[in-house]
């Protein structure tokens, strides 16, 4: 036991430890009763129990305030000690609350005292240190004087606690220890937790708060939390802590630009972590406060981040897959997109597609330097072009200078190809494919400007293979569309080209029939009623003329048929081996016995075979013979009767025009009038030239014989007189 | 009953055809009419005599001159001769009916051939008479 001290100011300085608790207790009352102007109490939460429940040291208290000694009792005031502080307040003169203060100690105007509490709060303390050493003394009044300006009036804390007052705080904590404290002391009391996280946090929060953070889980399966959200950039370094994290159940979703702080939220509080490099590394401060604004604040900001984030499940697939670098990226502003396109085209290696929903649209970016940098890469790195553009004048023109552009430098084989969609093609915008990996899709906002920052609004840019080859898909589809608009007009085309031929053989052919119907049905009906009055002569030449007219009619009759079955490809030939000589001599004698007949007189026909006497081939009998009564006849049509003269020869040969094969050539010679000039393009045709009792189709029929069996048949003028008809026919080879 | 040359009606008939000329004079001659035939339209057209004719039927396809030509040639010299064209029938299709040579009925204008006897002597008749 120490000496008491003196009243006098030569009482020996010293600081003691004291143990057990009887000492403890009784240095305390010595304290008190030491005291003449003021003591000054700080002690934690758990003393204001023991200051009122211990009966000695609540009488010091009374006795020394009896005595006029200025009372300051400094704790934290809680739910548990609230009823043991107020009776305090109403013994000293005033009682503060310091959140958190610890350290329990005493000091009057001259002596302090520290009672040392065991981890086991609880109890009387059992050690206690006393000292009377000014500077100790001193030194302790001012940490006291300092912890009691920032404290704040007990009835304003016990309001707070009796009301549920929340006092709103921000702060700044630098300390890495009592940060770490921090977090999870807001973790632990969160009823819901939101946690924005940049590059490499999630092994930081791994690393501290995992474990916390399972106890919130736990809490949350029995419904008394409600889940743990995360959002991070999620990328092959942290996939597979992410999957341990979703795991264990806390949603976390990938974001591609989480924002630059890291930021945790719970229902009352927020945390911010700000981290500064500076010389020797990072620092790390963290904000935390409880005022409603800020955690309203950022609760925005994570609910917007989680809206638009992809699920940790899903790209951690994608990673995987391989496909998580694909990027959609919305474009609002129209130059940006501008700068893009250009960026896009220049680097192009291997193909470029456009296509323009208008025809101002290729000229608006044709302005901004699009399609020439695309002929650029044409020309220098052998890059395709592709593009579909309605059509009209002024684009046609555009290309065809480019085209020539081009042209002009070739170096590589500059490739680029044009088609014209029809105006209502659909799209309406400018979709750009480069070598199938990205597209940018530039909508059309308004087409009657003339730049395109003013014509176009949003654009998308793409680089994930679906949408790019979606793109592709489009572009390809209509491209095969605008081949087969071609191919259907100019089927079109030659259907109705057709027709008009078709009509105009109607036509001709109807007027052919009628006309010797009309001599017969008048004949006819003059004999049978006119009998009697008809001389011999006038009847004999009355049946010759019905004769006459009933032979043209049948010949035109079968010209017709056979015409019809060549038009509508149902000539069928029955090929055999034949002998052609054979075939001619025989229908030469043919057409001599038809041709008893006033209009040829002495006119003659002469065979001749140059070569062999037998040249076989293989052929439509009856059409050969057709054939070759046809030009026969033809022949003689235009010889004179007196001094006519047809020859027909046959040899073989090697013709040219049909590769060299081996051919008979057969020519029908004649010494008559020749080929009219005029006529001569159409010979061959329908109806060319009719001449008196002809068919008009008996040429035509010719040729179509002569062709279907790959012949080639011709007509030419005889240097003196009249004119020489050549067919070929393939010789049987053997 | 002896019949007076000068009372017969007159037709002229032009078509390239000899055999239909040769046919429907022939008849026609037998019904009591005077016909004139012609297979060349610019022959028909030198030789034609204004005011002799009642009648011209006019074959339309003819080479170097078609009926409705010739017809409008004749028109000058003799305004009040009648007319009708033999025609296929397709060729009303292809020549219409020319509004410049014809007021509105065309139809009645046009004999489409073949045509038989009894039909093409109706028709006739509804312009001029015979005198048989």
């Amino acid at each position: 036991m120490t000496d008491p001290e003196a009243h006098d100011n030569n009482v020996r300085e010293r600081t003691e430890v004291l143990y057990g608790t009887d000492n403890v207790i009784n240095n305390e009352l010595h304290f008190f009763s030491e005291a003449k102007t003021r003591i000054d109490t700080c002690m934690d939460h758990s003393r204001p129990a023991l200051a009122i429940g211990t009966e000695a040291i609540r009488k010091s208290f009374v006795e020394a305030k009896r005595k006029g000694v200025q009372l300051r009792y400094l704790t934290e005031i809680t739910n548990d000690n609230l009823s043991y502080c107020k009776e305090i307040m109403s013994i000293v003169d005033e009682v503060r609350h310091l959140d958190g203060i610890k350290g329990n100690f005493m000091i009057s105007e001259s002596e302090y005292l520290a009672p040392i509490t065991t981890r086991d709060n609880i109890k009387p303390a059992d050690t206690i240190i006393f000292s009377n050493v000014k500077e100790i003394v001193e030194h302790q009044q001012y940490v006291f004087h300092t912890f009691w300006d920032k404290a704040i009036p007990a009835e304003q804390k016990i309001r707070e606690i009796e009301e549920g007052i929340v006092h709103y705080d921000t702060r700044i904590i630098n300390d890495g220890q009592q940060i770490i404290k921090e977090i999870h002391r807001l973790i632990a009391g969160s009823n819901v937790l939101y946690s924005s996280i940049t590059t490499g946090g999630i092994q930081y929060s791994y690393n501290h708060f995992f474990e916390t953070k399972k106890k919130l889980l736990d809490r949350q399966k029995k419904g008394e939390h409600k889940g743990i959200k995360v959002i991070t950039i999620i990328d092959e370094s942290n996939k597979k802590l992410a999957r341990i994290l979703v795991d264990a159940g806390i949603q976390i979703k990938h974001v591609r630009n989480p924002p630059p702080i890291s930021f945790t939220l719970s229902d009352k509080e927020i945390a911010v972590t700000i981290e500064k490099r500076e010389a020797g590394g990072l620092t790390q401060s963290l904000l935390l406060s409880n005022e409603p604004a800020y955690v309203c604040h950022f609760l925005s900001i994570f609910e917007e981040l989680w809206k638009n984030g992809i699920n940790a499940v899903d790209r951690i697939k994608d990673i995987e897959a391989g496909t998580d670098l694909a990027d959609i990226e919305v474009i609002q502003s129209s130059s940006r997109a501008g700068e893009l396109y250009l960026e896009l085209v220049k680097n192009a290696k291997e193909e470029i597609l456009f296509i323009f929903p208008s025809s101002s649209a290729l000229i608006r970016q044709e302005k901004l330097g699009a399609v020439p940098l695309a002929i650029e890469a044409t020309k220098k790195r052998a890059a395709k072009v592709r593009i579909l553009v309605p059509y009209n004048k002024e684009v046609e023109d555009r290309i065809k200078l480019m085209k020539a552009e081009l042209g002009r430098r070739p170096i590589y084989n500059a490739d680029i190809d044009v088609r014209y969609t029809e105006q209502t093609s659909g799209t309406m915008a400018t979709i750009l494919v480069v070598d199938r990996k990205v597209s940018l899709v530039m909508e059309l906002r308004d087409d009657s400007t003339k730049t395109f920052d003013e014509a176009i609004g949003l654009s998308t840019y793409s680089n994930s293979k679906a949408g790019v080859l979606s793109y592709v898909a489009i572009f390809e589809n209509l491209w095969a569309l605008t081949e087969l608009y071609k191919q259907v007009k100019e089927a079109n085309e030659r259907l109705t080209l057709h027709d008009k031929m078709q009509q105009e053989f109607i036509n001709v052919a109807a007027h052919e029939l009628r006309t010797p119907i009309q001599p017969i049905l008048t004949m006819v009906g003059l004999l049978h009623s006119k009998k009697g009055h008809v001389s011999n002569q006038q009847m004999d030449d009355s049946l010759e003329m019905i004769h006459r007219n009933a032979q043209r009619l049948k010949r035109l009759a079968e010209d017709i048929l056979d015409v019809t079955k060549i038009e509508t490809q149902s000539l069928i030939l029955n090929k055999e081996r034949l002998n052609l000589n054979e075939i001619v001599l025989s229908t030469i004698k043919d057409v001599k016995n038809q041709i008893q007949d006033r209009w040829v007189g002495e006119a003659q026909i002469l065979y001749e075979s140059k070569g062999e006497d037998s040249i076989f081939i293989e052929a439509d009998r009856y059409r050969v013979a057709q054939l070759v009564t046809n030009l026969l006849s033809n022949a003689l049509k235009f010889v004179n009767r007196y001094d006519g003269l047809v020859s027909i020869s046959i040899e073989k040969k090697e013709d040219v025009v049909a590769g060299g094969q081996e051919v008979a050539l057969v020519s029908i010679k004649d010494n008559g009038t020749g080929i009219d000039p005029d006529i001569f393009p159409r010979l061959f045709e329908k109806f060319a030239s009719k001449s008196f009792k002809g068919t008009g189709l008996g040429l035509f029929i010719c040729r179509s014989i002569v062709e279907a069996h790959d012949g080639r048949i011709w007509a030419e003028n005889n240097r003196d007189k009249g004119a020489t008809f050549h067919f070929t026919l393939p010789i049987l080879r053997r | 009953m002896t019949i007076k040359k000068n009372d017969k009606q007159k037709i002229l008939i032009v078509d390239d055809e000899p055999d239909i000329t040769t046919a429907l004079k022939m008849y026609l001659e037998l019904q009591g009419f005077h016909v004139d035939t012609f297979t060349d339209p610019a022959n028909a057209l030198a030789h034609f005599k204004a005011g002799f004719y009642q009648l011209l039927i006019l074959d339309i396809k003819m080479p170097e001159m078609n009926g409705f030509e010739l017809y409008t040639e004749i028109k000058k010299k003799d305004k009040t001769v009648k007319v009708f064209f033999l025609t296929a029938l397709s060729d009303m299709h292809d020549y219409a009916f020319k509004k410049e040579v014809f007021p509105k009925e065309g139809e009645r204008y046009f004999i489409a051939k073949p045509i038989e006897n009894k039909e093409i002597l109706k028709r006739i008749n509804t312009v001029i008479a015979n005198t048989n």
